[in-house]
């Protein structure tokens, strides 16, 4: 009797542990994930919304610093200005990575945000699950949409990020503001090794290279630790695109990347290049002559370098007809909701943001460069391209140059593959053949392995 | 003969060697004494050098800090700054819009009120798996240990949906949809974290280790389990509970991916997504962020302080080492 009694008191502590496991797990539960219901929306039907005052949007990005300083801005001057009266509520969201696993998980649960920002890696995956609204019907609008003078308006590798072969022949996103990587020089000791202009194609660059060690001893130029983005760089200038995920090919294994390969290899093995973790500290302290990176950091060089010596930022030498260099950063994208109001007031948002007095203000405030040319006349931004010629060489020099890799899935795992493998030769514990025959190989399975759209 | 001889010699050189060691005994005492002091000093330099090294990043942090911009990115970095900048210190405090005030509130808030709860939840399954005897026990501990394993990051996702599809909360109907949940909210920030599987096994750990005689004599009194873990365990086991406070308090203070996921609102985000506010993907304003690292880290520095003796025995008594 005791012994039952006693099995029986013993089950209410089995029944709180297995809830407090329940609570420890958190299992997931039955996830209510967006479907795209206005996927079908026509721009008739748009044109027939009335938007109700006060609507509100959710936005999500990655920036902080003087870019979140500038989204908030922007997204008050918006909420404060636009005619529906929508009001867009705005959130950090940290890095890209944090982004899209925040993303995710309101796909699961519920309450995404109404515009992310995202790489084209990001959009092709919320493709995939049928959670991102195609743009299309909102361009053609009569209402809403935009006009062919303002598609023309905007810069050329922008606007076609926006629509990729990957995205059969839909428009999935929207300009946020973007970079370009570019070759920064510092003009003074040009002149000191007797160096007239920044190099137009990659022999010179060696040349000059050369040249600045034997008269300065300064190593000619800093790379980051991120290889990839000067090995494809050299690789497109020469008119070859490193890779084609419709094909599943790859030109890692052509002429073409053995000489990129071999120009890195040469750098290295002559000390005319070196790698930093910051190669903007390596610049601006006048170690190096040169730092191949991102033009976003021009607004932050002229504030650290000041008046101590006369630099200003080129093109990556071009051996093509056609001048190709790195376009950075992400776009704005609509995560499909039930509501088509919603989606109407998050493309309007959008739109206003891709304008021309948002791009002046963000393109004055930030080293991004505008994504419309038009921006370049207003008042705010011609001011501070005067004031600062810096930020008008990187949108003039480079910028309008600058297109996307091809989006894949396998992306950022190539990325990362030939970033080691181009390290490798650089270290000399490869030959550039070696090196390519690997990469060649290793993406060539990536893209094989990736789900494409 | 001859061996007597040798035995006469040896015992003549054994006994001339005695003097020579009686009046050499002072010496190699001196010289023990000079060795232990020696041992004690190169060991004390040895700990003053640990010590320097591991205070140099918090020294870095404070001198950096005190820098412009353009001398926090020079290299060679200056060890002191030029000219101290305290006013970094006001521009990171008031830099984010709802002011770094705000935050201290919301991670304050955060720290104690989940730690106070993931206490409770310890004490109360560690004294269970510990104390009584029911079905499954070893089991079901060793489920719980083996939440441990779990990374973070697989349990995102399922916890945003835990606390989105909360039922009667935010709006949400009865089977938790229609509304917001416990998203955007201090509640959502803190409930993932209330059991912890560390809490459970440590507090498990030192309660095993008091004897059962204790449980025997306060049963004699008519004590109840709970008088029993009130009184007498927590007291004889404070060390692991203030070792459970402290990594509860710490882990909810650095607490930075939760936070950024389970939360939009600037207003209710704790200290650690400030500090993002200084950083991002196109650079970072140093000088402001290690000002407000500065700041920042004072709070678990000082607690650590507090409780820094019942911490160290804590997790020394209990098994558990670095």
């Amino acid at each position: 009797m005791t012994t039952k009694n006693s099995s029986r008191r013993n089950i209410l502590p089995s029944i709180v542990l297995i809830s407090s496991l329940l609570v420890t797990s958190c299992a997931a539960g039955s996830g209510s994930q967006a479907g795209s219901e206005n996927a079908g929306a026509t721009s008739a039907g748009i044109d027939e919304t009335t938007l109700p005052e006060g609507v509100e949007i959710d936005f999500w990005h990655i920036q902080a610093t003087i870019y979140g300083e500038a989204i908030t801005e922007m997204v008050e001057e918006f909420n404060a200005t636009n005619e529906w009266g929508i009001v867009v509520n705005e959130s950090f969201k940290g890095s890209y990575q944090e982004l899209n696993q925040a993303v995710r998980a309101s796909l699961a649960g519920g309450g995404s945000p109404d515009v992310t920002m995202a790489y084209e890696n990001d959009t092709l995956e919320y493709l995939a699950n049928d959670v991102i609204v195609p743009l299309d019907p909102y361009l053609e609008s009569e209402k809403y949409g935009v006009t062919e003078e303002e598609i023309d308006d905007m810069v050329d590798g922008v606007l076609a990020r926006q629509r990729v072969d990957a995205y059969n022949g839909s428009t999935l996103s929207w300009p946020h503001g973007n970079s370009s990587m570019g070759m920064y020089y510092n003009a003074d000791l040009f002149k000191k090794a007797g160096i007239e202009a920044p190099p137009a194609d990659w022999d010179e660059f060696m040349e000059q290279a050369r040249q600045m060690k034997e008269e300065t001893g300064l190593p000619y130029v800093a790379l980051g630790t991120g290889k990839n983005g000067i090995y494809y760089n050299i690789m497109r200038s020469k008119g070859t695109t490193p890779y084609d995920p419709e094909a599943g090919t790859t030109e890692f294994a052509s002429p073409v990347s053995i000489e990129a390969l071999e120009l890195l290899a040469g750098l290295y093995e002559e000390e005319l290049a070196y790698t930093a973790a910051d190669t903007e500290q390596e610049f601006t302290n006048e170690r190096t002559a040169s730092e191949i990176g991102t033009t976003a950091r021009t607004s932050t060089k002229i504030e650290q370098i000041g008046d101590r010596f006369d630099w200003t930022v080129a093109l990556t030498p071009q051996e093509s007809e056609e001048p190709v260099t790195q376009l950075f950063g992400g776009n704005h994208v609509i995560l499909a909701s039930d509501d088509s109001e919603q989606e109407l007031a998050a493309w309007l948002f959008m739109r206003w943001f891709a304008g021309t007095d948002a791009q002046a203000i963000y393109a004055a405030r930030t080293g991004y460069s505008p994504a419309v040319e038009s921006a370049l006349e207003t008042e705010l931004l011609t001011t501070n391209y005067e004031e600062n010629p810096q930020k008008a060489a990187a949108f003039e020099n480079v910028f309008v140059n600058a297109q996307i890799m091809p989006p894949t899935a396998a992306g950022n795992a190539i990325d990362d593959m030939v970033t080691g493998v181009v390290e490798e030769v650089v270290l000399g514990r490869l030959t550039p053949q070696e090196a390519a025959d690997r990469m060649d190989a290793e993406a060539t399975t990536l893209l094989a392995s990736a789900p494409q759209n | 003969m001859a061996i007597q001889s040798i035995a006469r010699d040896q015992r003549d050189s054994t006994d001339s060697s005695k003097p020579a060691a009686r009046t050499s005994t002072p010496s190699s005492d001196e010289l023990g004494r000079w060795r232990r002091r020696a041992g004690r000093v190169i060991l004390y330099l040895l700990l003053a050098a640990g010590a320097a090294i591991m205070l140099f990043p918090f020294f870095w942090m404070v001198s950096s800090s005190l820098k412009t911009f353009q001398e926090v990115n020079l290299s060679p970095p200056t060890l002191f700054p030029a000219d101290p900048q305290w006013s970094n210190y006001a521009d990171a405090w008031t830099a984010p819009p709802s002011g770094f005030a705000r935050y201290f509130l919301n991670s304050l808030l955060v720290a104690v009120v989940g730690t106070s709860l993931q206490l409770f939840t310890g004490l109360t399954a560690a004294y269970a798996f510990a104390r009584m005897k029911f079905r499954f026990n070893n089991l079901l501990f060793v489920i719980v240990l083996a939440t441990m394993m779990i990374p973070f990051e697989a349990k995102i996702v399922p916890n945003y949906v835990l606390i989105r599809q909360i039922p009667l909360t935010g709006g949400n109907d009865l089977l938790g949809a229609g509304g917001s949940g416990l998203y955007d909210t201090y509640a959502g920030m803190i409930l993932p974290g209330v059991a912890s599987a560390f809490a459970i096994f440590l507090l498990r750990q030192a309660f095993m280790a008091i004897p059962r005689d204790y449980w025997d004599a306060v049963r004699m009194d008519g004590a109840s389990h709970w008088t029993f873990l009130w009184r007498v365990l927590i007291p004889m086991t404070m060390p692991a509970v203030l070792t459970v406070v402290l990594f509860g308090f710490l882990a909810r203070w650095n607490e930075l991916l939760w936070p950024l996921i389970a939360t939009q609102s600037e207003s209710i985000r704790p200290v650690q997504l400030g500090l993002m506010s200084f950083s991002g993907d196109e650079g970072s304003l140093y000088h402001l962020l290690m000002a407000a690292t500065t700041l920042v880290a004072i709070p678990g520095i000082i607690f650590f302080l507090f409780v820094q003796r019942r911490f160290i025995e804590g997790l020394t008594a209990f098994g558990v080492k670095g």
